[in-house]
């Protein structure tokens, strides 16, 4: 019997970054406006596979999907000794990824788009880097990560970070179960304990490495001010967010204080979904990304 | 809230999932619902009993805590954000659970410890 494929192809390529030289792996599929995609922290581009297979969107985007170092498939920078460090992104180390990517693939008019802290990134790149970008969407982003959580989860200084997600005698399997606090009661099953596995899979120390730009504690995070985002200009980058009600990272409230002061910008809240809108649930959210597409296309044409 | 503990007992001790991720826990877990004190005891990676009318002192290894309305919300059959998980209910309602290396460890089971007494709706179990 003939074996059933998917459209996905993945391919490595070399890159540097701030003067190291990566071996990074992505995937590609569809064809049409490039739409690059940023997986979440701690995770890797098969959070997108759901999308990178619908035909609605593939028919008329070009979507890539590509592994952070570190993360996936993508190993670590070889002839640099990164096991005698501590993984630790900063807000320039996580805009350059996707900027590198447009850079090496000469994509024309790119569109960025963005989960988790994908979803923060989204905003900066639509505030630092609007000539390289035709449009980013943010999902899940926000000026910061919620103070709450983020006290919470975060002590004094990524300490609580660090403890529960780099323990040497934690293993990953928590850091998969800890997952669910960002998830809606309504996703399928399945669609959840696909989101865990991902997580479940990361080196050690990765997680809590993209969780400094993530939650915005430490200098050089992504920790943005009213006044800064009140610069983007939508004309030239125009930003699209999307948030999920479950989500007690950003929630609809948090993104809601980056629509409040971007003029122009389109935000939806995401009813019955959380943080992991294009794993947790696709269908649903699809439901919520379409629209933003649609604009996309109709905006292009 | 009180909890039919001789049911519950006997629908973790049949759970595929909760026996798969409790594999090798030794100990006791204290469940503080409300005024109602309830404790798994632990051995070898298997439910051996679950016991109520505890002091709200009893010591255990591994422990969570809230007030009935908390409980309610968390084991609701679709719970309102950001009651999904015992993480959630700690990180933004004010629940309480164990921060040391085990209990953060086994949190697949304790995941599926809450997900099982809600899909079985603890609170009628009493009726």
């Amino acid at each position: 019997m003939k074996a059933r494929h998917e459209e996905i192809v993945g391919k490595y390529m070399y890159v540097t970054v701030q003067g190291i030289e990566y071996r990074i792996y992505y995937e590609e599929a569809g064809q049409g406006i490039p739409l690059v995609l940023g997986h979440t922290a701690g995770s890797d581009g098969r959070e997108w596979h759901w999308l990178m297979n619908d035909a609605d969107v593939t028919k008329n985007f070009r979507l890539i999907a590509f592994d952070l170092p570190y993360h996936g498939k993508s190993l670590p920078p070889f002839g640099h000794k990164w096991w005698e460090e501590k993984y630790s992104a900063d807000a320039q180390f996580m805009m350059d990824w996707p900027n590198a990517i447009a850079d090496a693939l000469e994509l024309e008019n790119p569109i960025y788009m963005g989960m988790s802290m994908g979803g923060h990134l989204a905003i900066d790149l639509a505030l630092f880097y609007p000539k390289k970008w035709s449009a980013t969407i943010g999902i899940e982003g926000a000026l910061r990560t919620n103070d709450e959580y983020a006290a919470a989860v975060d002590g004094n200084g990524m300490e609580q970070v660090d403890w529960e997600f780099d323990h040497p005698m934690i293993s990953r399997n928590e850091l998969g179960a800890a997952m669910l606090l960002n998830m809606a009661p309504q996703s399928p099953e399945e669609c959840v304990k696909e989101c865990m596995w991902t997580y479940m899979q990361g080196g050690p120390g990765i997680f809590a490495g993209d969780l400094v730009y993530y939650n915005g504690t430490a200098e050089g995070s992504h920790n943005l001010t009213v006044e800064q985002v009140k610069q983007i200009d939508v004309k030239e980058c125009m930003l699209y967010l999307l948030t999920g009600e479950y989500d007690p990272n950003t929630s609809p409230a948090d993104t809601q204080k980056v629509a409040d002061n971007v003029e122009g910008c389109y935000f939806m809240p995401m009813k019955g979904l959380g943080h992991f809108g294009a794993i947790e649930n696709y269908p649903k959210f699809k439901e919520y990304l379409m629209p933003v597409l649609e604009d996309i296309l109709a905006k292009a044409k | 809230m009180k909890v039919d503990v001789t049911k519950l007992e006997a629908i973790l001790q049949e759970d595929k999932e909760f026996n798969r991720e409790i594999r090798y826990f030794d100990g006791t877990v204290k469940l503080l619902m409300g005024d109602a004190t309830y404790c798994l005891l632990i051995k070898d990676g298997r439910l051996v009993k679950l016991v109520d009318d505890l002091p709200a002192n009893t010591t255990a290894d591994t422990e969570f805590a809230g007030t009935d309305f908390q409980w309610s919300n968390l084991l609701a059959a679709v719970p309102v954000p950001f009651y999904q998980c015992i993480q959630t209910s700690c990180v933004r309602e004010g629940m309480t659970m164990s921060n040391d290396v085990k209990s953060l460890a086994y949190l697949p089971a304790w995941n599926r410890l809450f997900r099982v007494m809600r899909l079985n709706d603890v609170k009628e179990l009493t009726d």
